[in-house]
């Protein structure tokens, strides 16, 4: 099946079959980042199992971990941006400096492996977390995505599915904000790379109003139930 | 709670080594999108989206 992306709406489309035309719904799209979590997490396992069984030593585990690492990010990215024909140097160097900073703290797991200060199940829980933050990648792409086609505005969508923690929450009271007001998602929160929220974003040229009535914010929608804060 | 110690003790490279794999080349790309295609293969294509070119005329 073949794809486009449409620039103005800044999602992708179906070329091709029996769906052609039609924008790939975002559901499918975070559905999609999920199954690659999932699949490049089984790889990360694979690599610390070999590990932890002493198969491979702690330098071929950090190459493996970084070379995995980079992978996921790049990928989810380039789902964010919306494919490489949008994907510019300047990408180059946002996804590089993100990867510099995941690999100082792979540098300081693999050390502290090295050392002996940690035990099997810590060393598996924390080699898991680096799956869990593609979902800031796809965030991040569809940020920059946004900001270089010249959006203004920015709101924070908390996510019922994922972790809402405080923070996401006092963010999404926040409604219309000037584009990078908020952190990038999964970075300044406490929820972290736990978090599942999103951002929307318009280019109205004055601050765009928001309808309570249709937001998923408001009592009729009933998502407060849902969150474990308000129960 | 036992701690893991690694049988061989490895000496790490240098962090500049595994810093100047941050650096992404067409060569990567080009991997990670065969990858992408062939792990999702009801979605492959979708890294390599073109642009939705607008019918001439159309308001």
């Amino acid at each position: 099946m073949s794809f486009s992306f449409d620039t103005k709406s800044q999602r992708f489309r179906y070329k091709t079959g029996i769906y052609a035309g039609r924008f790939v719904s975002r559901k499918d799209v975070q559905q999609i980042i999920e199954t690659n979590i999932k699949l490049i997490s089984n790889d990360i396992n694979t690599i610390t199992n070999l590990l932890l069984d002493n198969k491979i030593s702690v330098s071929t585990w950090e190459n493996a971990m970084a070379a995995a690492i980079k992978k996921g990010h790049t990928q989810s990215y380039l789902l964010g941006k919306g494919g490489t024909y949008q994907f510019n140097p300047k990408d180059k160097g946002i996804l590089g400096n993100v990867l510099s900073i995941e690999y100082m703290y792979l540098r300081r797991f693999a050390e502290s492996i090295n050392k002996g200060e940690l035990t099997k199940a810590q060393i598996k829980s924390r080699a898991k977390l680096y799956a869990n933050s593609f979902h800031k990648l796809y965030e991040r792409g569809v940020f920059e995505s946004h900001k270089q086609d010249g959006y203004f505005w920015e709101k924070w969508m908390t996510s019922i599915e994922g972790e809402i923690c405080n923070d996401c929450i006092a963010f999404s009271q926040l409604s219309w904000q000037r584009i990078g007001f908020f952190p990038h998602i999964g970075v300044a929160t406490e929820c972290k790379t736990n978090c599942r929220c999103t951002k929307v974003y318009s280019k109205a040229p004055t601050i765009p109003q928001t309808n309570i009535l249709s937001t998923k914010n408001g009592w009729l929608y009933g998502s407060f139930n849902k969150r474990p804060i308000f129960n | 709670m036992n701690k893991f110690n690694p049988e061989v003790k490895s000496v790490l490279p240098s962090f500049m080594e595994l810093i100047k794999k941050t650096f992404i080349t067409d060569e990567d790309i080009n991997n990670y999108i065969k990858d992408w295609n062939k792990s999702n293969p009801e979605y492959s294509g979708m890294l390599e989206a073109e642009p939705t070119i607008e019918a001439e005329g159309e308001q």
